[in-house]
């Protein structure tokens, strides 16, 4: 078929493929239906040679058709009485989580689209539960499952129906998840400015802030890890809780967006007592945030309270943690990290002490340079 | 440092009058005599104080790692200052009147665990002491002689059988009884046979056990033959009753986090089933196959990852593969990871090139940080028609570096 190597045979092959990859990823994907039941007992036929594209085609039918029928199926045996108990409820759409992302994923984005598209949903009994990989331990409806699903089908696909259901949906829990399939690093993953403003949206959506999947999807920001995306979640003014805490996992895994973000007017805003636990958590090895540090310790300004905060937790390594919606479990330091930082923090705590501006903080400043001295031996003895 | 021992949240009823008669429930009683405390499972004890309160906690998991209740370190209700206050003070296994301050190991800090949503939970329940009420601590320095605690991760499950149970730690007062427990002498309830039931999510209650403030943080321990295993931390009781976090593998979220903390030095060689490797190499082609030629659809190679230890992190993911063709232009191949992390590998760059070998590419920027088990799938695609492409070969490698607890 690509026929003679030459200019006009490339050019021609060139266009051609551009074209089915064009048509590749518009193509129409099916209609809405409802799921049809199919016949219990269906096998896969076997591919007869690797390139029947009839058979190939088969299969993918034969895919198609394993999706609807466990959909169906898992439908009847939720409204089965008595009903199933929540863990056999989480038992069984794990292996069918399993059992659908084996199929040919291309198969498996069009099929959840066309169950997404037909609204057909009933809750599960499960409280929404976030696991490892940012997979679902918990779904509390069958669309949060569908879409949980979906991001493990193709990625393009999952991303195109991802945006639709973004636009659509009216349940936070959805957009949550949705919001995954936009957020995995690669070709198809949507710039930092698409993914706040997606944020942006859910943050000023009515009624949503008591919802788990608003909750969860603040992890967005740390997975975002910029500038703006911090400044997004200092200048938000619901649940202080939940801002606290993500504006924390952010700072530990991006102290140095941090301390823009600190700089910023949003930042600026922010209640002393946060300020002083973020700036807490700067990288000392790197001189831009000890300078940061320095400056913000010696801003006559600063209230002698969140400057007492400061430097109780300074270099602050505790953090929370747990099975995020955008990305692993956080575990933003390590043992050589944290050491590092002991030693350099040690060094400007001594400056400091030394420092005749500095001695309004000598009480606060000399337990801390007793405990960097402890912690930095304890490192060195290993 | 003045402690004030920590009441165990909203949940404090204490008896008005002592009373004389034996207890109805199961009630701490001091360890029978300080030879004890070098044995299992009482040598795993220990104080964990802090700048304003004092609890309980256990060494597992790791020597330099100790369990405790998040309400004894981590102030939520803090108005002013900071919620984390200084990283705690383990004391281990004291048996005295006071606290010996030259045993004192300052902790490096913790780990709290905590989801997002529990901090929205209308009902109260998951966001409280009965929700995931329970940190990891860290030190730089060997919190223990000798080997941890095991953790049963199956403690969910086991606390909930009629079982041996055992609770230990340093309670300040009785709660059965009312009556103060002066001194640091370590305090065990049980052994018993109590099951547990289901008070929310991982959070069990018994109304036959009895503990009491200070106790919070301390381990409940399942009997398992001659030997006891950590299956969760006490967060909460009243007079008649004890509320436990039990273990489940949702606690492997805490201890990943921790482990770059206190593993061996960096890059040091990760322990699995005994064989020390930095990495594995893992077929993901079986035999040669044909890829069906111009069919825009995936055919898929996937490879269940599930050598490594829960808290090992992919440091290292190289992919070599080998593909048959006269026209390397038609391909397209990407590797999925686990969640669906994924990289392209190939796409349809190369024109009329023939044959696609990549040779150990190194993709361990795309895949760097993810837990390393999981299902990781290789797709590959052959989309215009007229040269067939057979995948001889494909072997992903997945390295982790040392982040597990010694044995």
């Amino acid at each position: 078929m690509k026929g003679p190597r030459g200019v006009i045979p490339v050019a021609f092959v060139c266009l051609l493929g551009l074209g089915i990859w064009t048509i590749s990823r518009n193509r129409p994907l099916p209609a809405a239906s409802v799921p049809q039941p199919v016949a219990s007992g269906h096998v896969r036929p076997p591919l007869k040679t690797a390139d029947d594209e009839d058979d190939f085609a088969a299969r993918e039918k034969a895919d198609r058709e394993v999706i609807l029928r466990d959909w169906e199926e898992l439908q009847r045996w939720l409204h089965r009485v008595p009903p199933p108990s929540p863990e056999e409820v989480r038992t069984r759409l794990k292996i069918l989580r399993n059992r659908w992302a084996a199929l040919d994923p291309q198969v498996l984005a069009e099929t959840l689209r066309q169950l997404l598209d037909t609204h057909a949903d009933a809750p599960t009994g499960l409280a929404f539960q976030v696991g490892v990989h940012g997979s679902l331990e918990g779904w509390p409806t069958l669309r949060v499952f569908l879409l949980d699903v979906l991001a493990v089908s193709d990625p393009a696909a999952a991303a195109e129906i991802a945006r639709m259901t973004l636009e659509k949906t009216s349940s936070a829990d959805e957009y949550a998840v949705a919001m995954r399939s936009l957020t995995h690093p690669g070709p198809v993953r949507a710039n930092d400015k698409e993914l706040l403003d997606r944020f942006g949206v859910m943050l000023a959506h009515a009624g949503w802030e008591t919802q788990p999947g608003f909750a969860e999807a603040f992890d967005l920001p740390r997975a975002i890890g910029s500038v703006d995306a911090a400044r997004t979640l200092a200048a938000w003014q619901g649940n202080g809780t939940l801002r606290r805490m993500a504006l924390e996992e952010f700072a530990a895994d991006h102290p140095a967006a941090m301390v823009a973000a600190l700089a910023s007017a949003e930042g600026a805003a922010l209640d002393g007592s946060i300020k002083a636990d973020l700036m807490a958590r700067i990288d000392p090895v790197d001189p831009a945030q000890l300078a940061a540090a320095d400056a913000y310790l010696r801003n006559p300004e600063l209230p002698a309270e969140e400057a007492a905060g400061f430097l109780k937790t300074f270099p602050l390594r505790s953090a929370t943690t747990g099975d995020r919606l955008y990305g692993e479990a956080p575990a933003p330091y390590t043992h050589d990290g944290i050491a590092a930082g002991d030693r350099a923090a040690l060094e400007q705590v001594n400056r400091w002490l030394a420092d005749p501006e500095m001695q309004r903080y000598r009480a606060d400043l000399e337990p801390l340079q007793a405990r960097l001295a402890t912690w930095v031996d304890q490192a060195g003895a290993r | 440092m003045k402690p004030i021992t920590c009441s165990v949240l909203g949940l404090l009823l204490l008896a008005g009058t002592a009373v004389a008669v034996a207890p109805k429930t199961l009630s701490p009683v001091q360890v029978a005599n300080v030879g004890l405390m070098s044995t299992e499972p009482y040598r795993f004890n220990g104080v964990v104080m802090t700048d304003v309160a004092r609890g309980s906690g256990f060494v597992a998991w790791n020597k330099r790692t100790f369990f405790s209740a998040a309400h004894v370190v981590y102030d939520a209700e803090a108005t002013a200052g900071s919620n984390w206050g200084l990283p705690p003070v383990w004391y281990p296994v004291p048996y005295a009147d006071a606290l010996d301050e030259s045993t004192a190991i300052p902790s490096r800090g913790y780990y709290r665990f905590k989801a997002y949503s529990a901090i929205v939970d209308v009902g109260g329940q998951t966001g409280n002491a009965f929700g995931k009420d329970v940190i990891l601590g860290f030190a730089f320095k060997d919190l223990i002689t000798g080997a941890p605690a095991t953790l049963n991760l199956n403690g969910y499950k086991d606390l909930g059988t009629a079982g041996t149970t055992m609770i230990t730690g340093y309670p300040a007062i009785n709660f059965y009884t009312g009556l103060p427990i002066t001194g640091y002498y370590l305090d065990q309830t049980g052994p018993g046979s109590t099951p547990y039931q289901v008070s929310f999510g991982r959070a069990l209650r018994s109304t036959l056990v009895t503990t009491g403030s200070g106790n919070s943080g301390g381990p409940i321990w399942t009997q398992k033959g001659a030997g006891w295993t950590a299956a969760g931390v006490l967060v909460g009781g009243r007079p008649s009753e004890s509320i436990v976090y039990s273990f489940s593998p949702d606690i492997n979220a805490l201890t990943r986090s921790v482990a770059p903390v206190v593993k061996t030095p960096e890059g040091s060689p990760i322990s699995v089933a005994g064989v020390g490797a930095t990495s594995f190499f893992f077929p993901m082609v079986k035999a040669a196959k044909a890829i069906p030629d111009g069919v825009q659809h995936w055919t898929n190679f996937a490879t269940s990852v599930s050598r490594f230890d829960q808290a090992a992190v992919v440091t290292k993911a190289h992919i070599s593969l080998n593909i048959t063709t006269n026209h390397q232009g038609d391909l397209e191949v990407i590797l999925q990871g686990p969640g669906g992390l994924y990289q392209v590998l190939h796409n349809e760059e190369g024109g009329a090139t023939h044959n696609l070998i990549i040779d150990d590419l190194d993709v361990t920027g795309t895949f760097a940080g993810i837990y390393a088990d999981g299902g990781w799938t290789l797709r590959v695609q052959d989309r215009l028609k007229g040269d067939i492409a057979t995948i001889n070969s494909a072997v992903l490698e997945v390295g982790v570096d040392g982040a597990v607890p010694p044995p």
